[in-house]
This record gives structure tokens, C-alpha cells and sequence, in this order.
């Protein structure tokens, strides 16, 4: 299975005004696509918001998407063109031009050298995110090798249950209970750092 | 996975998060679907699971894009209000349709256009009472269900209109008046445009 038919059912269904499957893509590429953003407009206020305005123009274009590519290729193209927009412009207008570099940034130079912090994220956030990644991995290495081989074969190398049931010769229910008690045992493991009692912010 | 006997509960929220799992591999069939979808609108645990599962994920493909909650949940907040502002263009899944135009009035900050095959889902703002749920059923009931009748579809739903042919007959009535009841939008502009509507099946 590929990527576009990973989220087909959720974009048809947003297709035909379901809110709720929309939310759900956002949700699921959201972090992606603010990374993408941080790379091309230096700003972490303005990361945030034209990541906002991607999201917009994508719910606004959906009918005419077609799934002739995977959505997030889509969806990657609209934020690529949404930044650059807003390239453009902070470089015609002087006042935003002016508070771009009042607030540290340089608006010739688009990408952050490698000695600095992607996503404008203070050195809290960094820490932060990089404890959580340590925890997930230390976490998966935890997991039994059932779990842990499906739930990388499945996140990873993005093979579909059908294909997993193949290589670990194995039902594909059982393909399905193992994905979902490896993502359970790593979630457990991550809530406390997550920063919110369960549930509490959504 | 074995819940408690005792406890029936525990297995049906297993039985939910199971198909949250499978909805974020793409593999949930259609029932499982339809109720990751309650969930999203219901629970918040619903929705911090999901997003906890796409999170695993993307720390897996990347380990760099790892945060906690509060960035993300304020991010789907905002994002919320601003969709709220948008309107919803459908897709009738088999349209059967004729023309016709009508006036409405229309927020200029939407920049509505009506489309060959696309029905208008007209919504005013919605207060800041109005129960997420409630906000999001109304749409996915109207998403979700081509096959239905037009007495089962159009209904108003938290005082929420949606087009069809006797609101025709309720706008041109109310076009007159400065003040078109729930229709009203703050700074609205009156419009003629072309669009479809629904005919009674």
C-alpha cells in the first residue's frame, strides 16, 4: 500500500465536507509541514501562521484534487508555494521586511546554517523534542521483536498489513494486534513527557 | 489483547483505540471508519491518540519532529477557527440537479463561488457555545449520506440552514429585509450567483 491509499478514506470523506477526516490529516501532517515551512521562512511566528494559511488553501482546493498524486505530495506542494508567497511578500513590504529583521532574521538568507535551532524553537522546545525522540526510541528497542519488526515495517518501510502478514507469516489480524500493542506500550511510555494530562488540550 | 472480564469497558475502548490504529494505517473498513470519526468529534483522548500514533510514526521516519501536546493542540484550535469561517462545498455523491439563481447573503471575507455540481452548505458564524460535536456531525451527517432523502438531509440542525429548494423560497422572501435572520453575516454582501440545487428525490 502506498502512501496516497494510506489516506484515501480520510481525504474522500473530507472531500465530501466531513470536517472531522479533514482534522484528522491536519493533525497528522501538521508537524511535518511546519518543518517544511521553518526551512524557507526564518520566523517562528510566521512558520506557525503560514502553516495555518496551507492548511486553509488545502480544504479550499480540495475538490479539485484528484488523488493523481499521494495527498501529502499535495499537500507539500500548496505549503512549498505558500511559503514562498510569503517570501515574496515580506520582501515588498518594508514594514514586515523591517520586523522580519527586527526579530533576528535575515530575509536574503532562507535557510538556518546547521549551528542553529530549526522551527525558531527555544532551547527548551529542542530539549524537549529530543527527549521524546529518545524516549520512542528507547521504547521501541523494549518492545518484543513481533512488535517491534511490525510496527517498523509498517511506519517505516510502509508496507501495508497484507504485505507485513507475508514477510512475518502471520494473519492479518494478528498483524493489526501487534502494530497496535507496539503503538500502545511506546504512547504509554511517551504521555508523561507529552506535557498534558491525557486528552486534557484536545 | 485480553481485557478485563469484569470490566466490558476496557475492552470496547480497547476495541476503539484498535481501530484508530488501523484507521492511521489506512487499513480501517468502513464501520471501523465511521466510528474514528465519533470518536474525533466526541473525546478528546480520541484525538490525543491519533495524535500520538502519528507521532510515534513521524519519530521513527525522523526523530526531529517530536513536540508535546500544547504546540500541536493549539495548532488544530486555531486551524479549527479559521475553518469555521469557511464555507463547505460538497460533492453530491450522484447529483441530480437543476439550476437555478438565488441571492443570499454572503460574507465577503468568504469569498464563496458556487461550482457546476457543488452544493453550498450555507453557515453563519457559529457561536461560541456550539458543542464541537454538534458542529462537526452537521456537516459529516450532510457529507455522509447521498443516498438519503431530501426531508432527511435538509433539515436545519443548531439553527444552521442548509440549501435546498424551499430555502430558495425562504431567501427570496427575506431579501427584501436588512436583517435575514440566522442568514445574516456580519458585513454581508448580497450577491447574485448560480448554483445548484438539490431536487426533492
Amino acid at each position: 500500500m502506498n502512501a496516497s491509499d494510506v489516506d484515501r478514506a480520510l481525504v474522500e470523506r473530507a472531500q465530501r465536507g466531513d470536517a472531522r477526516a479533514f482534522e484528522m490529516l491536519v493533525v497528522k501532517y501538521q508537524r511535518r509541514i511546519e518543518r517544511l515551512i521553518s526551512r524557507m521562512v526564518r520566523d517562528a511566528d510566521l512558520v506557525h501562521d503560514v502553516a495555518q494559511e496551507a492548511f486553509i488553501r488545502a480544504y479550499r482546493a480540495l475538490p479539485q484534487f484528484r488523488g493523481e498524486s499521494a495527498f501529502y505530495t499535495w499537500l507539500y506542494r500548496i505549503a512549498v508555494n505558500t511559503a514562498k508567497k510569503t517570501l515574496v511578500e515580506i520582501k515588498r513590504d518594508p514594514v514586515l521586511t523591517e520586523s522580519a529583521r527586527a526579530r533576528g532574521g535575515d530575509e536574503d538568507e532562507t535557510y538556518p546554517r546547521d549551528n542553529e535551532l530549526s522551527d525558531g524553537e527555544t532551547p527548551e522546545a529542542l530539549l524537549a523534542s529530543k527527549e521524546i525522540a529518545a524516549t520512542v526510541n528507547a521504547a521501541i528497542d523494549a518492545l518484543s521483536e513481533d512488535l517491534r519488526q511490525a510496527i517498523t515495517l509498517r511506519e517505516i518501510e510502509g508496507l501495508s498489513y497484507e504485505e507485513i502478514a507475508d514477510v512475518m507469516n502471520c494473519p492479518i489480524g494478528t498483524v493489526r494486534s501487534r502494530i497496535f500493542r507496539a503503538r500502545e506500550a511506546i504512547a504509554t511510555k511517551l504521555r508523561p513527557l507529552l506535557g498534558t494530562r491525557e486528552g486534557e488540550r484536545w | 489483547m485480553s481485557g478485563d472480564p469484569l470490566n466490558p469497558r476496557d475492552d470496547r475502548q480497547d476495541e476503539d483505540w484498535a481501530a484508530l490504529s488501523s484507521m492511521a494505517d489506512g487499513e480501517a473498513g468502513h464501520d471501523a471508519q465511521e466510528r474514528c470519526l465519533s470518536l474525533w468529534a466526541e473525546r478528546a483522548e480520541a484525538r490525543g491518540r491519533w495524535r500520538d500514533y502519528q507521532l510515534i510514526g513521524d519519530v521513527l521516519r525522523s526523530g526531529a519532529l517530536a513536540r508535546e501536546h500544547g504546540h500541536d493542540a493549539a495548532f488544530l484550535a486555531s486551524l479549527r477557527d479559521r475553518l469555521a469561517r469557511e464555507p463547505v462545498l460538497l460533492r453530491p455523491a450522484a447529483p441530480a440537479v437543476r439550476r437555478g439563481r438565488w441571492a443570499t447573503p454572503l460574507a465577503a471575507a468568504a469569498g464563496v463561488a458556487a461550482v457546476a455540481g457543488v452544493v453550498m452548505l450555507l453557515r453563519p458564524v457559529a457561536p461560541p457555545d456550539v458543542a464541537l460535536t454538534a458542529r462537526l456531525q452537521t456537516r459529516s451527517v450532510v457529507a455522509s449520506a447521498p443516498e438519503a432523502t431530501q426531508q432527511q438531509l435538509l433539515q436545519p440542525v443548531n439553527g444552521k440552514l442548509i440549501r435546498d429548494a424551499r430555502l430558495e423560497r425562504y431567501f427570496a422572501a427575506h431579501r427584501q429585509s436588512g436583517t435575514g435572520a440566522a442568514l445574516q453575516m456580519p458585513g454581508g454582501v448580497v450577491r447574485s450567483v448560480d448554483t445548484i440545487v438539490l431536487e426533492d428525490r
